[in-house]
């Protein structure tokens, strides 16, 4: 998809209209739920909003006792799809991201500190991510492409639903999410969205350099479209796994079966 | 003493090395855990000041037993309401009302458990003390208990007491082993009543690895030296025998034991052996004697040698002990492998080796830190850089090893409960050079009875028993007494001769009837003059006693030679018994059967006890007749030894009837096949004999 294209925009409208209020997560009996909807929301467009949210839905089978297992669903969700999705792109991680996949459900208590003995080993990230980005500031180019992907690195754990789950988990059960250690997986995550950024964005800038015009022209439309580039490296990531996160709430409103 | 274990020196060692072991470890997790904690302080109170929670804090908190369950429930109805995001207060505020108090209460809380973690430091150091004072203290009582102190006898020896031993051990009740103080363990640092010996029975085999520093191996040939003399201290006589083995120094590492060459060349197997070809045959001497012991001695009817012994009353078989300096340089592969089986199945029957490892395989050994600062583990260490091209570790002796280590030799003990073998600072005792020689010398004139090279006490027995031979040697010995002893020295008479040294048979002494008998015999054949007919007083050798000195007469065939014909009248001793007598020659058995008086020539006998006298009657008759059932000549000399240890039995005081029955049974076993060849067309006469024999034994009763 080419950067310069307008973001939905082929056949756009060319004036304002007036659109309905955007459909709001429902309150329901249960807290872990309303977080969870309140967090995701923040994230979706109205589209997608109105999808998930829009309408009348039946909540009353919704109850609080529920909200315990919900953040354990919710807990293993995050181990096994979306921390490995983030560790998979760094090659050297096939071993975290094989602990990972391999940890057993988690459960109980018991099973989060598993999970969160695998998490915690990924620790020292965030650290090294930093390092790396450290050196980024020798000139202007190098500081927009390290300032680019701080910024879409900021955005990625809720864009791709993370912070969303880790809220509505902790809501439910903060023991658990401290046992998991939701704050090094969250912290991991962005440490990698950093460090793939910021090679997502290098290239561009790189081109954008090299490119005709004067160094105030390259200035402002780098300073424009940087931040653009470095979100859009991290898409490919962050859709599926907010996809897969809406997938999830879903499938916690829906009545338990025995 | 918490039970009957810590009533041994080693047992109670191995309690108090786990005992040390548990509590340096528990000492150690709480002195880390309040590392951590106090490491920790400066950063959970900055957090928990500011409202801050993460993983970390959690984890901490969790590890120091702080509740943060009132904590957490409140944080997630703050999260409930938006306003707790990030591990904060949303906005990164500062938690103010109810949320700063239960943060303040979760402070307070840490705080408590930050000292608690602290005192609790001192308090396992104060256990670590203590258990270590009481440990010292039951040691002490070890030493001084009486129902559990160790007999003087089983202290180290400066002198050697086998023989005084042995005669302390009440006749026919067998022997008891020699016990041998192999080290001492320092169990606790500082605490000198916790030193403990461990002692064994000379079975185990031990393994000396030195140390470029503290255990040297000019230290470890002392060492084994030192284990050899101390085993001998105690070793009643000739129950002990050695086959030292020393490639690279041609028997210096020996040191003063060479002085056995001279001394009793027997208990030393003849002499150092150095040549690889030497060891080779000595080492599979060693082996034949084992093969030898389990077949005729042990027969799957004895544990181990030292059962037996308690058993036997006959000669009891020796320990024996193998040394081996330098090993595994000079070795070939044959001998290595036959030295490492001999340690995997000696010990059951009394065969140690006491191996000082050449130095170039030290690098095989690293011991590492325990819990216990004292102690040491062992683990991987690197291959030799030059050991034998045969070489593998597999080859190693199996044995107990004593490596050096940092503060000298260390041995291992296992921790009773968990098994673990933990290296603990040992030392040796070693006896200056007078008290060694005084051991070697002592052992060496009470052991007459050790044969040369590999022959067991049983093989000794049949010697002794054969009555030309003693005959013959008596006479060759005493003519031989007289030539060496003359030199213008007029000889009393024989008594002189028996308390000498020549005055046995492979150890078995000579009785005065035996003297008197061929004291008359060199007499009346000319070899000797005599002031009485007897030929007892004032001997001295004719011309033919000087010839027959002088050419070496010693067999039987040379007296009857020269003395043409068969013994000369009137020289027999006459003795008189009343009841059944039996000589306890038994392989040429003799039986005085008589109501009255018998006169026999041999004067050796023994009475056979009241109700066995049927039972020696029988055997008797059927050892006589063993020759003419055809036998194989392994098969007749068997069946002959089990005839005579139910003739040998008999005349014991008390005799053993499961003994008898077990050679009873052995001894019909030996016949049956031939009293079967009937059936199968063997000579009728064979079939008969056997047959008559197997009836009379069937049917005895005793």
């Amino acid at each position: 998809m080419s950067l310069f294209r307008k973001r939905g925009a082929t056949n756009a409208p060319t004036t304002q209209l007036a659109l309905p209020a955007a459909a709001e997560p429902p309150q329901t009996a249960s807290p872990f739920l309303n977080v969870f909807g309140r967090e995701l929301s923040e994230v979706l467009d109205e589209e997608l909003r109105e999808q998930i949210f829009g309408g009348r839905r039946d909540t009353s089978h919704i109850i609080a006792a529920d909200d315990g297992a919900r953040a354990f669903a919710t807990l293993d969700w995050l181990v096994h799809i979306w921390l490995p999705r983030w560790v998979s792109l760094v090659p050297t991680y096939g071993e975290v991201h094989q602990a990972l996949i391999g940890l057993p459900a988690v459960r109980d208590l018991e099973t989060a500190e598993s999970a969160g003995r695998v998490v915690g080993a990924l620790e020292e990230l965030p650290g090294q991510a930093e390092a790396v980005i450290a050196k980024y500031k020798d000139n202007f180019f190098e500081e927009a492409a390290a300032s680019a992907a701080r910024t879409a690195a900021g955005e990625a754990c809720a864009e791709s639903a993370g912070s969303a789950a880790v809220a509505a988990a902790s809501s439910a059960d903060l023991e658990a999410c401290m046992a998991v250690r939701t704050d090094i997986a969250l912290a991991n995550a962005q440490a990698i969205a950093l460090l793939t950024s910021l090679d997502g964005v290098v290239p561009y800038i790189q081109t954008w350099t090299a490119g005709p015009g004067d160094f105030d022209a390259k200035q402002i439309s780098i300073s424009n479209l940087a931040p653009h580039a470095a979100r859009r490296t991290l898409e490919s990531t962050t859709e599926p796994l907010r996809q897969s996160a809406l997938e999830l709430y879903k499938g916690l409103s829906q009545p338990r079966t025995a | 003493m918490t039970d009957e274990a810590d009533k041994s020196p080693e047992g109670l060692a191995c309690r108090i090395v786990q005992d040390q072991l548990d509590l340096h470890r528990r000492h150690h997790t709480t002195a880390e855990h309040a590392a951590a904690l106090t490491r920790a302080d400066e950063q959970i109170m900055a957090d928990l000041e500011a409202g801050l929670l993460n993983s970390a804090t959690s984890a901490t908190l969790r590890s120091a037993g702080v509740s943060t369950h009132q904590l957490f429930q409140l944080i997630q109805q703050h999260i409930v309401l938006d306003d707790w995001r990030d591990g904060r207060p949303f906005g990164g505020n500062h938690p103010d009302g109810v949320l700063a108090n239960v943060f303040r209460q979760v402070a307070a809380s840490w705080q408590d458990a930050l000292k608690s973690a602290t005192d609790a430091v001192s308090s396992t150091r104060q256990d670590l003390e203590k258990a270590a004072a009481a440990a010292a203290d039951e040691a002490r009582r070890l030493r001084e208990d009486d129902e559990t102190s160790l007999p003087d006898s089983f202290l180290p020896q400066d002198d050697y007491i086998g023989e005084q031993l042995a005669k302390s051990v009440s006749r026919g009740h067998g022997r008891l082993p020699a016990p041998r103080w192999l080290l001492e363990v320092d169990v606790l640092p500082g605490h000198d009543t916790a030193i403990l010996p461990r002692i064994d029975f000379g079975e185990r085999s031990v393994v000396l690895v030195p140390d470029e520093q503290t255990f040297s191996y000019r230290k470890v040939v002392e060492t084994v030296r030192a284990l050899v003399v101390d085993q001998m201290s105690r070793s009643a006589p000739s129950q002990l025998r050695i086959t030292w083995l020393d490639p690279l120094e041609q028997g210096h590492s020996a040191g003063p034991l060479l002085d056995l060459i001279e001394l009793n060349s027997h208990v030393l197997d003849g002499e150092v052996r150095s040549d690889p070809a030497d060891i080779e045959a000595a080492v599979r001497r060693v082996g034949n004697r084992m093969t030898e012991l389990e077949q005729r001695c042990l027969r799957g009817e004895f544990a181990s040698l030292d059962a037996y012994n308690r058993e036997t009353h006959e000669s009891p078989e020796a320990n024996h002990v193998v040394v081996v300096t330098g090993y595994p340089f000079g070795f070939t592969e044959q001998a290595a492998r036959r030295l490492h089986r001999i340690t995997e199945n000696g010990r059951r029957l009394g065969v140690s080796v006491l191996v000082a490892l050449d130095r170039r395989m030290a690098a095989l050994f690293r011991l590492t830190d325990t819990a216990v600062p004292h102690y040491a583990a062992m683990v991987d260490g690197q291959a030799p850089g030059d050991a034998p091209e045969w070489w593998t570790t597999a080859m190693l002796p199996q044995g107990e090893y004593v490596v050096g280590g940092p503060n000298g030799p260390y041995a291992c003990l296992f921790t009773p409960r968990t098994g673990e073998g933990v290296w603990v600072p040992c030392r040796f005792r070693i006896p200056d050079e007078a008290a060694a020689r005084r051991i070697i010398y002592g052992y060496a004139r009470a052991s007459v009875e050790l044969s040369h090279g590999g022959t067991s006490a049983h093989d000794l027995r049949q010697k002794r028993a054969d009555p030309a031979r003693r005959t013959a040697a008596l006479r060759s010995a005493m003519i031989r007494s007289l030539h060496t002893g003359e030199g213008g020295r007029q000889v009393g008479d024989w008594a002189e001769f028996l308390s000498s040294n020549p005055a046995h048979l492979d150890g078995l002494p000579y009785t005065e009837a035996e003297v008197r008998q061929e004291a008359a015999y060199l007499r009346q054949q000319g070899y000797t003059h005599a002031v009485t007919e007897d030929g007892w007083t004032s001997p001295k050798l004719t011309a033919k006693g000087i010839d027959a000195a002088l050419k070496g007469e010693h067999t039987l065939s040379d007296f009857i030679s020269n003395s043409g014909g068969g013994a000369p009248m009137g020289t027999e001793s006459t003795n008189n018994y009343f009841g059944p007598v039996f000589h306890a020659d038994a392989t040429g058995a003799r039986l005085a059967w008589l109501n009255g008086s018998a006169q026999q020539n041999q004067t050796t006998v023994k009475q056979v006890q009241p109700g066995f006298e049927n039972l020696a009657d029988v055997v008797a008759n059927v050892l006589r007749q063993l020759p003419g059932t055809g036998m194989g000549a392994d098969d007749l000399a068997d069946a002959e030894a089990s005839a005579s240890e139910i003739l040998s039995e008999v005349v014991e005081p008390e005799p053993d009837r499961s003994r008898i029955r077990r050679a009873l049974a052995a001894l019909k076993g030996f016949l049956l096949p031939f009293a079967q060849q009937g059936a199968l067309g063997a000579g009728e006469a064979i079939h008969d004999l056997a047959k008559k024999s197997l009836d009379q034994l069937q049917y005895v009763t005793f």
